[in-house]
């Protein structure tokens, strides 16, 4: 069970936060606004940056089934 | 070649109020400016160009140090907006020109944002994950006596039967989880699973849902939700809430639309 908390940017995992900030939100279109594409771009980027801690994490997983 | 255009970010409308001065600084520590637009006013910064132009936002696309920060300053400002009054958030980032073509946009939009602002009155945001903690181990072949390759069969055929039927529990009870919270809300959508290499956890996302909760509800919605919680202990998931947000979910008019047609 969890204690729901207040959602203070403190204690956002960073993919909870640009979950919402990008991924929601209105879409009212001015002269700059950042296209579908290039935001498809930054979750491509940070799946890149953030994806070896994970395989990491993977990896340490399947030792601990294997040894049960 | 220092530029010297300016460039604006909007935060969110709200309806105008006089007490931002005291708000926390947003993205790249940028006071926040309201902007009027009768009869809402635009909570917003002024960011220096040549570090938000759209080419900065290419070249920051693998920088999660970079995008972390400004997400956390967009968010920190919505924060202390939905603690004031109700907000219509805009999407990260949502840039203009200039005032001129600020005003133009938001007097285009003008329908749209009043929809908004009125779906979202005394109501804010909440999230609930679910994550499954019973997910089946390997394939066990020393439990039973494996000789030939039709036992093998055999028992990986069992084995895949009762994965399928754990999967469908699972499935049906997850679905009741997110019926049951639903029904202290005013509208609940599913979005994808985050990716477990974007969550950094183990155990699979199995819900990702948000719901738009009456202001007056929340303690009521959290008990319920911490109700479910308990109960799903036991059936391998895991239940957690997040919230109050700000109603990022339900500020976008199709999102929205989608929401209202859920069971």
């Amino acid at each position: 069970m969890s204690v729901p908390s207040a959602a203070s940017s403190n204690d956002v995992a960073l993919v909870e936060l640009l979950d919402r900030v990008i991924g929601g939100g209105v879409v009212i279109t001015g002269d700059i606004v950042l296209g579908i594409a290039d935001v498809d771009l930054v979750y491509l980027g940070l799946r890149l940056v953030l994806a070896p801690a994970h395989e990491v994490e993977e990896s340490v997983g399947l030792k601990r089934v294997q040894a049960s | 070649m220092p530029s010297n255009r300016v460039l604006i970010h909007v935060y969110g409308v709200m309806e105008p109020r006089t007490d931002i001065l005291g708000w926390p600084t947003g993205i790249a520590d940028a006071p926040v400016e309201a902007v009027a637009a009768d009869p809402i006013m635009a909570l917003t910064s002024v960011l220096p160009s040549e570090e938000f132009e759209p080419a900065a936002w290419e070249r920051h696309a693998e920088d999660a140090t970079w995008l972390g920060s400004v997400a956390a300053g967009h968010h920190r400002v919505l924060q202390a907006a939905i603690a004031a009054g109700d907000v219509v958030p805009f999407r990260l980032p949502s840039l203009y020109g200039g005032l001129g073509s600020l005003r133009r946009a938001l007097d285009d939009n003008a329908i749209h944002i009043t929809q908004a602002m009125e779906r979202i009155r005394g109501r804010v945001e909440w999230a609930v994950k679910v994550y499954r903690t019973d997910e089946p181990g390997e394939l066990d072949l020393e439990s039973e006596p494996v000789r030939t390759g039709s036992d093998y069969l055999i028992a990986r055929s069992r084995e895949m039967q009762a994965r399928a039927e754990a999967d469908t529990l699972v499935h049906e009870r997850v679905r009741t989880c997110y019926e049951r919270i639903n029904d202290i809300s005013v509208a609940a959508v599913r979005n994808a699973p985050q990716d477990p290499v974007l969550s950094g956890r183990s155990q699979p996302m199995v819900l990702n849902a948000a719901f738009l909760v009456e202001r007056a509800d929340q303690q009521a919605f959290r008990t319920q939700v911490e109700r479910i919680a308990q109960r799903s202990q036991s059936q391998g998931l895991l239940v957690e809430a997040s919230g109050p947000w700000p109603a990022y979910n339900f500020a976008s008019i199709a999102k929205a639309d989608a929401a209202v047609r859920q069971p």
